[in-house]
């Protein structure tokens, strides 16, 4: 399905055709959720963020401009998404974080269980980079995306967009020499 | 990597000059080239999870969201929030500086002159001398002789001397 598909698609989804929509889903979910995992760093966080980037790209259908590409829309869409699950993570860590100094004293006996799903949780690695790193980086390998578009979905100058993707490359290349495993690859 | 541009870029503060030492150097260099992108193969795995490909549709939920939400496509509120009015913080910073340093200087310049006398100076009147009356002498006798008249005059007194003519002296 190409942009003229995509275009057409949207089409059958104003005109009130709702099933249209899942071949915009099952086309980009991929992409979508990439992006998200590698901004969140989590699968749970990651397809949370992608439903709310769906959804909220559906409902606000009619203001996409359709002489732009959607993939880009839908990425601006996918990247503010995070930015307000991070916010909202940092907030309930906050909160999490008083309630457990309240009730340390009666959970002492108690282990908490690691997380379920260890392999879904984003490389030490990539954790060295920022978000807008992160994402930068995600869009150049995994897309194939030049700074220029870069700078469309984080809402930025394409020199600040070079510089993240700079440094996301630097930063990486740094801890794949000093991990003795990928030396070898 | 060359070490000089490598040097050069942790030491700009700029991100405008960064992006542009990029432009010039790290993007043309071959040598750089080669080793910004080194073991692409291997990076682009970190950034491509395995669980994404066997990842179940998201559609389900997002059509029952839809559903639940009874709205067709339509502008409830921007998906994208509208760019905020922000004050450029800098600018306005560094004008409000200029301002005070401006008026600062303006005010030490253009302030009114003449200094404040101190210690004995101070008891005195500092009011202009012009507008005390002055004295004048037209002519003066000394024992049936023309004399001269040498007059000091301060703010608050006037003294007078007389001395004969063949003394040399300005007559006031």
């Amino acid at each position: 399905m190409g942009p003229t598909d995509d275009g057409q698609t949207i089409a059958r989804c104003l005109a009130g055709d709702r099933e249209a929509f899942e071949m915009i889903v099952n086309k980009y979910q991929s992409g979508v959720l990439t992006l998200a995992w590698s901004v969140l760093g989590n699968r749970a966080e990651a397809e949370d963020a992608a439903q709310e980037a769906f959804i909220r790209a559906y409902v606000n259908l009619q203001n996409f401009d359709r002489a732009k590409d959607f993939k880009n829309w839908l990425y601006a869409i996918v990247h503010k998404r995070c930015l307000d699950r991070i916010r909202k993570l940092k907030t309930e860590k906050k909160y999490r974080s008083r309630m457990a100094e309240a009730a340390a004293p009666v959970m002492s006996g108690f282990k908490t269980e690691p997380g379920a799903d260890e392999s879904a949780v984003l490389s030490p690695l990539l954790k060295k980079l920022t978000v807008k790193e992160r994402l930068a980086a995600s869009l150049s390998m995994n897309e194939g995306y030049t700074a220029a578009e870069i700078a469309g979905i984080l809402h930025c100058a394409e020199s600040t967009a070079r510089v993240h993707l700079f440094n996301a490359k630097r930063k990486l290349r740094k801890g794949l020499e000093r991990n003795p495993h990928v030396q070898n690859l | 990597m060359c070490k000089i541009y490598k040097i050069l870029y942790a030491a700009i503060p700029l991100k405008k000059w960064k992006s542009a030492l990029i432009r010039r150097h790290f993007e043309r260099c071959p040598r750089c080239a080669e080793e910004f992108n080194y073991k692409d193969h291997v990076v682009r795995a970190f950034f491509k999870p395995e669980w994404i490909q066997g990842a179940s549709s998201v559609w389900p939920q997002v059509r029952a969201q839809i559903i639940l939400r009874k709205n067709e496509p339509e502008a409830l509120r921007p998906a994208i929030s509208p760019p905020r009015l922000r004050l450029p913080i800098r600018a306005l910073a560094a004008a409000i500086s200029a301002f005070f340093i401006l008026g600062t200087i303006g005010f030490f310049l253009l302030r009114p002159h003449g200094r404040k006398l101190s210690g004995p100076e101070s008891s005195l009147s500092t009011k202009p001398a012009a507008a005390v009356p002055r004295v004048q002498v037209i002519s003066v006798e000394l024992g049936g002789k023309r004399a001269k008249a040498y007059i000091y005059q301060t703010p608050t007194a006037s003294f007078i001397w007389i001395a004969p003519s063949q003394e040399t002296g300005g007559l006031r």
